[in-house]
């Protein structure tokens, strides 16, 4: 199966709740010390009914709040992203990156919220490259965040990942 | 803890204007912070062994701490809840004991970009002249309207 084929696959849908403590933890993390994000009362004073969250916490939240109990049925043709990203390596020498992530946000994502999260390969190629530097292999995967019960999608994200071939010897 | 100004409005910008920025000392702490934050536990942020046998000078940050880093400096400027858009791409490693500056400036103004009405640069970079990230957020801010009916 070449890389190419990869284009549509789905990964395995989570639900995501999004606590008060990852939050916190989170904007320490990146260095975010302002109170929105750690105290209601500074939110509501800035005018959210609740606890917003920093810009990048989706990105994280999936690792953050899928609980097992919330979780849907893994349909049968999903693919684990750790899958898909050897897939992109296809056993060769060579190194993962992370090239880039892109957040497009329609709402708010805040404390108290749960997502159906749903993501898939949104494309998938493999660059030309020389003689000595084989071309890098480049993987989109694009992921929304819908708000539970709802058709709003809060945010999309689309994560890069990059192999990079060893050089020909 | 600090309080977020409220966001500015859109007809005080101009086009060249830079955004407060930000420095850190990135510590191996940090990463390790970031690490179990985030629930990335790729040990080449965390195990120096591992990242020497990888050939590595030594750990280095994850690609997303810099950004998280860089998307405060950009909330400080544009204020919350006001993006619309953010995107990064990874360039350079951040080195443990390096400091990272971000720098946030207004690239244009009421672009035609689904409703977003500012447009920004936005870049984290070493004091080793490295690069680290380069990125673009848009926003949708405020306007004088009243100020504009008198």
């Amino acid at each position: 199966m070449s890389l190419e084929d990869l284009v549509g696959t789905r990964i395995p849908p989570r639900v995501v709740t999004v606590e008060r403590g990852p939050v916190v933890d989170f904007s320490s993390a990146v260095k975010d010390e302002r109170s929105e994000y750690r105290s209601l009362a500074a939110a509501r004073s800035a005018g959210f009914d609740r606890i917003p969250t920093p810009p990048t916490f989706a990105f994280v939240a999936p690792n953050k709040g899928s609980f097992v109990d919330d979780q849907p049925e893994v349909p049968s043709d999903a693919v684990a992203l750790v899958e898909l990203i050897a897939a992109l390596r296809d056993g060769r020498e060579g190194m993962i990156l992370h090239g880039a992530e892109d957040f497009t946000y329609h709402g708010p994502v805040c404390v108290g919220d749960t997502f159906d999260v749903t993501g898939y390969v949104e494309s998938a190629q493999t660059k030309p490259g020389t003689p000595e530097q084989p071309g890098m292999s480049v993987l989109v995967v694009r992921t929304d965040f819908q708000r539970a019960g709802t058709d709003e999608v809060a945010v999309t994200t689309r994560s890069t990942f990059l192999f990079r071939p060893a050089r020909s010897k | 803890m600090t309080e977020s100004p409220a966001p500015p409005y859109v007809d005080d910008l101009e086009v060249g204007d830079r955004g407060p920025s930000r420095s850190l000392v990135l510590t191996r702490t940090d990463l390790v912070r970031y690490a179990g934050a985030s629930g990335d536990f790729n040990p080449m942020h965390h195990d120096e062994t591992m990242a020497l046998a990888a050939g590595m000078p030594s750990v280095f940050g994850h690609g997303m701490l810099s950004a998280g880093f860089l998307a405060g400096a950009v909330t400080d400027f544009v204020g919350l809840g006001t993006l619309t858009r953010f995107r990064v791409r990874f360039t350079k490693q951040a080195w443990p004991d390096r400091t990272l500056t971000t720098e946030v400036e207004v690239r244009a103004l009421d672009p035609d970009s689904d409703g977003a009405n500012v447009e920004l640069d936005c870049r984290v970079v070493d004091d080793q002249g490295s690069v680290i990230l380069t990125g673009h957020a848009a926003a949708r801010l405020p306007r004088r309207t009243e100020k504009a009916a008198t």
